[in-house]
């Protein structure tokens, strides 16, 4: 069953009719998928990204969750900002409790759950620290606890790990993957836009390789290698190879 | 309405004549800033000394300068061209020190990379200046001039007619005119002239300050790796780009600083001396000045305090009473033009050709409107010189946050009494606080017109308080009173300069601690 579909995405700077940034895009991610979005850089990746989350108004074309339109941000599907984003005011806890702010819960309750997944997160004894003494990694993975703490189905993720330090970010990854891939959890689909191409082939089912400005799909390559992959595996290399000769001009 | 025309030709000669002084004392300015400015950051010896200086200096409310100035310019250049050159300085010193501290500020902010690569190359000091530290300083020195210019007219109808002591002087412009207009009751020319005023502001603002900001967003170094680890969402990324911000900006660099540094106790103790310093050298030189040696004035002076002490009180409530009203209206119309509505940038020009209106040639019709009340006049003047600081400080300072925290809001659909308490409130209160120093200060300067206003043309008190600290530095300055007026302006700067250091400062140590 879909989850996303993104049919037929155009987009165009309203103040400049010559900028077409997208022309035409369409593909789909299905249940427990883990799809990425993968392109040179400037051809409008985090822009798609962010009319999948509603946040952007698509000049053409639409976005359907299980079949209904996405116009605007919905609370099934959450969002990993590629600089955390975390608002430095508030303490880890309380930039948590964001994700929760539309729901009808109780305070006692948003803490409770709040608390609960920056211990999942390894974050436990930061939860009243503010974020500005927290290192890039933590940050972001108060990012990631904020975009699963209201059980989202779907998280879109721009560029989530590409600051973060390898061993930092290998952890998140599998985090993240682990979390879609349980099928005990209410994430259905991970949407992430990435220009790491070994990422990408490490955590996808389906790369969405896309061309220059203005954006067309190039091709949409299925990864049936098993998780957890190895890099140093020759098929996933064989793969990687694939990947960045489909991305070549 | 044919026999209006002479009138406002008239009318128009005369503010062309203001507009030349301005234009004047503004291209001065910039002269002045890029050189202080420049030097105060290259060099450490000449910054150090200098900065806490300009610091006290623009805490003194500009007035004060005026029999300095006028003794000055008009012993070296007699007769009318003395007398506007003291104007158009003293226009200058009521635009210069937000615009040194932008320069001061870029240069200061500027990527390390580029000075090295200068030295690399062998490029020389000439040189360096016109092809680095001049550009780089342009577009900072850009974000200033509207709120200098905004300034300087605020003063130009004081500038243009004053009295010190015995002697009276004017100019033309429509400085004068409008005083004299307004303060006679001609209200028909009066409004003409407020129209003519305001006309020129804006197509100043339109055209002059508008190419001018083109041009110096050439240089913008926005966008540049001026700091890796810095994003949009860095507050301190955002306070080093804000519009307004003199000297808690100057007091920020000072923290971060003394944030890095080992030994930063130890530097704020340095700092917080060189104030000290700065105020004793500035106080103690005014006071040889006008003592002409005589044994006798620092008993004099004594014998001042009280008053000047109770009327400082009455002030301070006064100040701090418009200032309150002042936040109640600028924090609801600052969140909603930053985070609730898409012509931010119409709202802004609007509030940019507004905020030149001063408020004093607005000030006759005040008085007449509400005659008979000089608590009202005053607290209206200290409102309008006070409310534009904080709503230009906090647009500024959210300016690169706000993409943002907009998507963070909307993604998780923060709304209502939420998005005031966790998001709106908080992410304007380091623009807040910034604002609010600026705005308590421009509050302090307009003392001397908000609290006692006389007519130049019949001499009639037209506006007064009971008791007030601008009213004493007024009537000080009528009478040629110089002990008084010194005292006056010591008590009010040692105020000014106290606060800052205990209230303002530590509220900004929070505040950065935290979002930095």
């Amino acid at each position: 069953m879909e989850v996303i579909s993104v049919a037929n995405i155009k987009f165009t700077f309203e103040d400049k009719a010559s900028a077409k940034i997208i022309d035409d895009i369409s593909f789909s991610t299905g249940e427990y998928e883990f799809v990425s979005i993968i392109g040179p850089s400037g051809c409008g990746k985090s822009t798609l990204l962010r009319i999948i989350a509603g946040l952007i108004a698509p000049t053409a074309g639409k976005i359907l969750y299980y079949g209904n339109a996405v116009t605007e941000p919905i609370k099934d599907i959450s969002f990993v900002f590629q600089d955390s984003a975390l608002l430095p005011w508030l303490t880890n806890i309380e930039n948590v409790k964001i994700g929760l702010s539309s729901t009808d819960l109780k305070d006692n309750v948003k803490n409770k759950k709040a608390l609960e997944i920056l211990k999942r997160f390894e974050l436990n004894g930061f939860e009243y620290a503010y974020p500005n003494i927290l290192s890039g990694g933590m940050k972001q993975r108060v990012g990631v606890a904020r975009a699963l703490v209201s059980d989202p189905k779907v998280i879109l993720m721009d560029e989530p790990f590409s600051s973060l330090d390898e061993l930092t970010a290998r952890s998140l990854r599998n985090e993240v993957l682990n979390t879609l891939k349980d099928k005990s959890l209410s994430l259905m689909s991970v949407i992430m836009v990435s220009h790491n191409v070994e990422e990408v082939v490490e955590l996808s089912d389906k790369v969405v390789i896309l061309s220059n400005k203005p954006s067309l799909v190039k091709e949409i390559k299925k990864i049936d290698l098993p998780y957890p992959r190895n890099r140093h595996d020759k098929d996933f290399q064989k793969t990687v190879d694939e990947v960045f000769a489909k991305l070549s001009p | 309405m044919l026999s209006l025309i002479p009138e406002i030709l008239s009318l128009l000669l005369d503010t062309s004549y203001s507009w030349v002084r301005m234009l004047l004392a503004l291209a001065a300015s910039i002269v002045i800033s890029l050189a202080v400015g420049i030097g105060a950051a290259r060099l450490k010896t000449f910054g150090k000394i200098v900065v806490p200086i300009i610091d006290v200096l623009q805490t003194l409310p500009i007035l004060a300068f005026f029999p300095f100035a006028i003794y000055v310019v008009v012993f070296i250049l007699p007769g009318i061209i003395g007398i506007n050159a003291a104007v158009i300085s003293l226009i200058i010193t009521s635009m210069l020190w937000n615009m040194i501290f932008g320069v001061y500020e870029a240069i200061k902010t500027l990527p390390v990379e580029l000075v090295e690569m200068t030295k690399l190359y062998g490029v020389g000091t000439f040189e360096r200046l016109k092809r680095l530290y001049i550009p780089a300083s342009l577009p900072r020195l850009s974000e200033q001039l509207s709120l200098s210019w905004a300034i300087g007219l605020f003063y130009l109808v004081t500038s243009e007619i004053f009295s010190t002591g015995n002697a009276n002087y004017s100019v033309q412009g429509i400085g004068v005119d409008l005083a004299q207009l307004g303060t006679s009751g001609n209200f028909l020319y009066y409004g003409i002239a407020l129209v003519i005023f305001i006309g020129f502001v804006v197509i100043t603002r339109l055209t002059l300050f508008s190419a001018f900001d083109k041009m110096a967003n050439r240089y913008s170094l926005v966008g540049y790796d001026t700091n890796k680890h810095k994003s949009r969402f860095n507050i301190s990324y955002r306070i080093d780009h804000s519009i307004m911000f003199h000297k808690l900006k100057q007091e920020y660099t000072g923290i971060k600083t003394s944030i890095s540094s080992s030994v930063s106790k130890h530097k704020e103790f340095l700092r917080k001396f060189g104030y000290l310093i700065a105020g004793i050298v500035i106080a103690s030189v005014a006071f040889l000045i006008y003592s002409n040696a005589n044994p006798n004035a620092l008993s004099q002076l004594g014998s001042y305090e009280w008053i000047a002490i109770t009327s400082l009180a009455a002030s301070f409530l006064r100040v701090w009473g418009a200032f309150l009203l002042v936040l109640a209206v600028a924090i609801p119309v600052s969140v909603y033009v930053v985070f609730m509505t898409k012509r931010k940038n119409s709202y802004l020009l609007g509030f940019q050709i507004l905020a030149s209106i001063p408020a004093t040639v607005l000030l006759p019709i005040m008085v007449f409107e509400l005659r008979n009340n000089g608590e009202a006049v005053a607290f209206m003047v200290y409102f309008l010189s006070g409310i534009w600081y904080v709503i230009f400080s906090i647009i500024a300072s959210t300016k690169y946050v706000k993409l943002n925290i907009d998507e963070v809001k909307k993604i998780f659909r923060v709304k209502g009494l939420i998005a005031w308490r966790k998001i709106y409130l908080l992410a304007i209160l380091p623009g807040l606080i910034t604002g609010a120093v600026t705005a308590i200060a421009a509050e302090w300067n307009a003392s001397i017109i908000a609290e006692y206003f006389i007519s130049n043309s019949t001499g009639a008190v037209l506006t007064s308080v009971g008791t007030g600290i601008g009213k004493l530095l007024d009537t000080a300055l009528y009478s040629g009173n110089l002990y008084l007026m010194l005292i006056t302006l010591i008590n009010m700067t040692a105020m000014i300069i106290i606060f800052n250091i205990v209230v303002w400062r530590r509220l900004y140590d929070k505040v950065t601690s935290v979002y930095t």
